[in-house]
C-alpha cells in the first residue's frame, strides 16, 4: 500500500523531469478547459487521495493508522521515538524488517517476544489486530517519508514586505505590467503560499498540478502579431508557436495558422519579465517580494 | 561469385552460434547492420558511420513503417524510453513489463513478452542487452530477467535489488565479455547504491561494487559516520560505457541521501555524484571523479560519460566527457581519471566557483531552505537521462540541455529522511547544445520547446532529435540548422537509432507508445 503511494508520487515527479513533452500537454489541455473562479484556486485535497484514485489503487487506511499511531507512541515511542525515526531503539521508518512486514507477520514476532539480547522487552499483551495497526501506521511513516508531495512547506513569509514592496515598485519592474490594487489585489487569498511564490516567480501552469487532478491556474494570454508577406498584420492570442508553425485566435475567435518561414512573428510573451528576473533575484529579494505579496490579503 | 559468398559467410560465423547469435567480439566492433547495445557500441556515442543519408538529401527522408505497441498495460511510464538493440533484421525494445521484438525491415511483431503485474515503480524503461541467443531486461521490482530471444520465453529471473526497500530498476544491462553489468534506482528511502555483475548463463553474482565505501577505503572519509554512509544513496540507473583496451567500465553514480538535506551527511559523500572506473573483471574502483561535492539538488551524474580520443592541449589523450546534471560539462583523462577541462553549459547560481581539481564548490546558501532558495537547474537538472551524442569528425559533443529553475524547500521536521524536501518547478525550457569538447564554448544551440528525447549523430552530417510539439529533426550538425521534419503521433521519447539492411539506411525513433521507421525515399 505505501508503496503504491511512493510509487504514483514518484512517477508523477519524474514524469516532470523525464517527460515534459506530455507533462506539458496536460497542463496546457487543462489551460484550455473554460475557466471559472473556482479553478484559479487550488484545492487543499491530500495529493496521496489524488494519486492513489489516478492510479486506481486503495488509499491509505486512515483510520487503521491512527489506530496504529495510538498503540505506537506510548507503547513503542519512548525507545523509537514517536515518529518512529529511531531513538535508543532503531529507526523503524526505513527498516527493512518492518518493510517487509504485513499485517504483522514479520513484526508480530519481535514485538511479542522482544529482543532480550538487545535490550528491547517483549509486549505480549498485544493483540494481531492492534500489532496490524502499528504494521499499517509503521508504512505510513515510510509514505510519508518517501513521498515528496505530503512534506508540508510552511513558514515561507521570512521577508522584509517593505522592502519587498520598493522592489516591486522600483527595480524589479513589476508595475509595468502588475497593480497591488488591480490584477493583484487580494492575491494572496487566492493562492496557497508555496503556489504564490511559485507563480510570482514564474507564472505558468504547472504539470505536477494537472496529473494530481488539481486546478491548475491558467496562464496570463499571449498576445501575438503575424506579418504576412504581403504586409498584412494579424493579431490575436498566441495559441502555438514552435519552429515551423504559429497558430493564434484573431480578435474574432477564428483559429488561423501560418508557416513560420512566410511570416514574421512578434510575440508580447507577458513571462518574458519573469524570465529576466529569474537570473537577478537574490534569495533575500524573492523572500521581500514575496512577504509584500502575502500582504495583499 | 555465390559460392565465393557463402564461404566468407561461413569463415566469418562463429563456430557454434549461428548468424543470428550475438558473440562478446561483435560488440567489441559493431557492424553497420546492427545497434547491439544500449549505446550502439562502448565508447557511448551515439554516432554511426553510415552517410547514405545525408545532407544532401535528408529532405527527402520518408516513412519506412511504424509498429503501435498494444497490451502494454496504463501509467505514465508506459511509452518507449528505451534505445531498440537491432540485430540480424530484429529489434528488441521495452516498456515496463513488457519486451518486443520487431521485424526492423518492416516493424512487424514477432514476440511480445509480458512480466506480471508487481509493485516496482513504472517509471520508464531503457531497453535491453543481449548475449548468444539471449535477451537480458531489468523489471521495475529488480529482477534480472532473461528471455530466449527467437520466442520470447523467460529462461529465468534473479532478484538484483529489495523492491520493498523501494528499489526499482529500469536499466538496460551492459555486456562485457562474460559478464552482464546490472544498475539499480531508487532514492526515496535512502537505499545504498551499487552496481553488479553477473553471469550471463546463470544470473549469479560475479562481483559487486558499492557506492559508499567500507571503513578504512578510499572515499569513507567523506562520511561522518555509519549511520549516514549506510543510508548514503547513490544510485546506478544508467547504463555506462566501456573501453576494453583498459578494461575498464565508467559508470555515473547517483546522487546522497537524504536527498535535499545534507546536514546529516557533513563531507563529499563519495561516490555519489562521481563518475568512476571500475575493473570490468574485478568490480575494483580505479579512479573516480566527483561532479557534485555534497549534493543537496539531486543533481546524480548518471549521464553517459563518452569516451573518445582526441587532442585537448596539443596532446592526444584517450578522453572521457560528460554534460552533467548540475550545469557543468566536464572532460577528463579515462586513464586515471585526471582532469582536464570544467565549463558551465547553462547559467547556474548555485557554487562559490570552481576548486584546484575542477570541481563546483556548492555555495552553502544556495541549499534547500524552509522558505525556499531560487536555484538553476532544477532538481531535473540541466541534463537528464536523454541520451547525448559525439561526433568525432567535428569534435562536437551534442546534450539537450535545460536552463530550468526552482525553488528548492527544506521540509524534514525532526530527523531528516527520504527526500527531506522538494523543489518546486518553475519552467521547462529546452535546447539542443553543441559543444566544443576543447573548450567547453557552445558552439551553437537549438530550441526544442522543452525536453524528453535523446540524440543521434551520423556520419552525413546529421544530428537526429525530437522537439516537444511532436516533430522528428534532422539538424545539421554543423550548423544547427533543420534540414528535414516530420510529425509524428506523439514526441519522441527516447533516443533515435540508426542501421543498414539490404544496402538501406534506417532511422528508427519511439514516440509515445509507437516506433517510426525512416528512410529514404524511391527516388534514391
Amino acid at each position: 500500500m505505501s508503496n503504491r503511494f511512493v510509487i504514483a508520487v514518484t512517477v508523477l515527479l519524474l514524469f516532470a523531469s523525464m517527460s515534459l513533452g506530455q507533462a506539458d500537454q496536460a497542463a496546457k489541455g487543462e489551460r484550455q478547459k473554460p475557466a471559472n473562479g473556482q479553478q484559479n484556486v487550488p484545492k487543499k485535497e491530500d495529493a496521496g487521495d489524488a494519486i492513489a484514485a489516478l492510479l486506481g489503487g486503495p488509499p491509505i487506511d486512515k483510520e487503521a493508522v491512527e489506530r496504529g499511531r495510538k498503540i505506537f507512541v506510548p507503547t513503542c515511542g519512548f525507545c523509537h521515538g514517536n515518529d518512529a525515526h529511531g531513538k535508543s531503539g532503531p529507526d523503524l521508518v526505513r527498516s527493512p524488517l518492518v518493510l517487509h512486514d504485513n499485517k504483522g507477520d514479520v513484526i508480530g514476532p519481535v514485538v511479542r517476544n522482544g529482543r532480550p539480547e538487545r535490550g528491547m522487552p517483549a509486549f505480549s499483551g498485544l493483540t494481531a489486530e492492534e500489532i496490524a495497526d502499528i504494521s499499517v501506521f509503521l508504512h505510513s511513516r515510510a509514505a510519508d517519508v518517501s513521498n515528496r508531495f505530503a512534506y508540508k512547506i510552511g513558514n515561507l513569509i521570512t521577508g522584509d514586505a517593505r522592502f519587498g514592496a520598493a522592489f516591486f515598485n522600483g527595480d524589479g519592474r513589476c508595475t509595468d505590467c502588475h497593480s497591488a490594487t488591480g490584477d493583484l489585489a487580494h492575491v494572496a487569498s487566492k493562492y496557497e503560499p508555496v503556489e504564490l511564490q511559485r507563480r510570482m516567480l514564474y507564472p505558468a501552469p504547472n504539470p505536477i498540478d494537472a496529473l494530481l487532478g488539481r486546478a491548475v491556474a491558467p496562464s496570463a494570454p499571449t498576445k501575438v502579431t503575424v506579418q504576412l508577406a504581403s504586409g498584412e498584420r494579424i493579431s490575436g492570442i498566441l495559441d502555438h508557436l514552435d519552429e515551423f508553425t504559429v497558430s493564434l485566435h484573431d480578435s474574432a475567435g477564428w483559429y488561423r495558422s501560418f508557416p513560420r518561414e512566410s511570416v514574421t512573428v512578434e510575440v508580447q510573451d507577458p513571462r518574458a519579465a519573469h524570465e529576466r528576473l529569474l537570473s537577478k533575484y537574490t534569495d533575500q529579494q524573492m523572500h521581500d517580494v514575496f512577504s509584500y505579496l502575502e500582504t495583499l490579503k | 561469385m555465390k559460392v565465393c559468398a557463402l564461404t566468407l559467410m561461413l569463415l566469418l560465423m562463429p563456430i557454434g552460434l549461428s548468424a543470428q547469435e550475438l558473440t562478446p567480439d561483435a560488440l567489441l566492433n559493431p557492424r553497420t547492420d546492427s545497434w547491439p547495445t544500449y549505446n550502439g557500441e562502448y565508447s557511448g556515442r551515439r554516432h554511426s558511420s553510415l552517410d547514405q543519408i545525408n545532407v544532401s538529401n535528408v529532405g527527402s527522408l520518408s516513412l519506412a513503417w511504424m509498429y503501435r505497441a498494444s497490451n502494454y498495460g496504463t501509467g505514465f511510464g508506459s511509452v518507449i524510453k528505451s534505445t531498440p538493440l537491432e540485430v540480424s533484421g530484429i529489434l528488441y525494445f521495452t516498456m515496463p513489463d513488457n519486451v518486443w521484438a520487431v521485424d526492423a525491415r518492416s516493424g512487424r511483431e514477432i514476440w511480445h513478452y509480458k512480466y506480471p503485474k508487481n509493485e516496482g515503480l513504472h517509471i520508464g524503461h531503457r531497453g535491453v542487452a543481449m548475449l548468444g541467443s539471449s535477451i537480458y531486461a531489468e523489471t521495475p521490482d529488480c529482477n534480472l530477467i532473461s528471455l530466449n530471444a527467437k520466442d520470447g520465453k523467460e529462461r529465468w529471473r534473479k532478484q538484483i535489488a529489495d523492491v520493498k526497500l523501494e528499489y526499482f530498476c529500469t536499466m538496460a544491462p551492459l555486456v562485457v565479455g562474460n559478464h552482464l553489468i546490472t544498475g539499480v534506482g531508487g532514492d526515496s528511502l535512502d537505499d545504498p547504491g551499487y552496481l553488479e555483475s553477473r553471469d550471463p548463463e546463470t544470473g549469479d553474482v560475479q562481483w559487486r561494487w558499492n557506492t559508499e565505501p567500507n571503513p578504512g577505503e578510499l572515499g569513507s572519509e567523506s562520511w561522518p559516520d555509519a549511520e549516514a554512509r549506510s543510508h548514503g544513496g547513490g544510485m546506478t540507473w544508467m547504463t555506462g560505457t566501456y573501453d576494453p583496451d583498459l578494461r575498464l567500465i565508467y559508470w555515473g553514480i547517483g546522487n546522497p541521501n537524504p536527498v535535499h538535506s545534507g546536514a546529516g551527511r557533513k563531507g563529499d559523500n563519495l561516490w555519489t555524484c562521481s563518475i568512476v572506473a571500475l575493473n570490468v573483471d574485478t568490480g575494483k574502483l580505479v579512479w573516480g571523479y566527483q561532479a557534485s561535492p555534497h549534493d543537496t539538488h539531486d543533481w546524480d551524474a548518471t549521464q553517459t560519460p563518452i569516451l573518445f580520443d582526441g587532442e585537448f592541449n596539443g596532446k592526444r589523450r584517450k578522453l572521457l566527457a560528460q554534460a552533467n546534471r548540475n550545469g557543468f560539462f566536464f572532460v577528463l583523462d579515462r586513464t586515471d581519471g585526471e582532469h582536464l577541462l570544467t565549463a558551465p553549459f547553462i547559467n547556474t547560481n548555485w557554487t562559490l566557483g570552481i576548486n584546484a581539481k575542477g570541481q563546483p564548490i556548492p555555495n552553502p546558501k544556495k541549499e534547500p531552505a524552509r522558505d525556499g532558495t531560487l536555484v538553476s537547474p532544477s532538481s531535473s537538472g540541466a541534463s537528464n537521462w536523454f541520451p547525448p551524442s559525439f561526433n568525432p569528425a567535428a569534435g562536437l559533443f551534442y546534450v539537450v540541455a535545460s536552463q530550468s529553475y526552482s525553488v528548492y524547500y527544506l521540509t524534514a521536521e525532526g530527523k531528516a529522511e527520504g527526500f527531506a524536501g522538494r523543489d518546486d518547478y518553475l519552467n521547462f525550457p529546452g535546447t539542443i547544445k553543441a559543444i566544443d569538447y576543447k573548450t567547453g564554448e557552445t558552439r551553437w544551440t537549438h530550441d526544442l520547446g522543452g525536453i524528453g528525447s535523446g540524440l543521434l549523430t551520423t556520419a552525413g552530417n546529421l544530428l537526429f532529435a525530437g522537439d516537444t510539439s511532436g516533430h522528428i529533426l534532422a539538424i545539421d550538425s554543423t550548423t544547427g540548422k533543420t534540414l528535414w521534419h516530420t510529425t509524428v503521433a506523439a514526441n519522441q521519447t527516447n533516443g533515435a537509432i540508426t542501421y543498414e539492411l539490404d544496402g538501406k539506411q534506417y532511422v528508427v525513433v519511439g514516440a509515445g507508445d509507437s516506433m517510426f521507421a525512416f528512410a529514404l525515399g524511391p527516388s534514391h
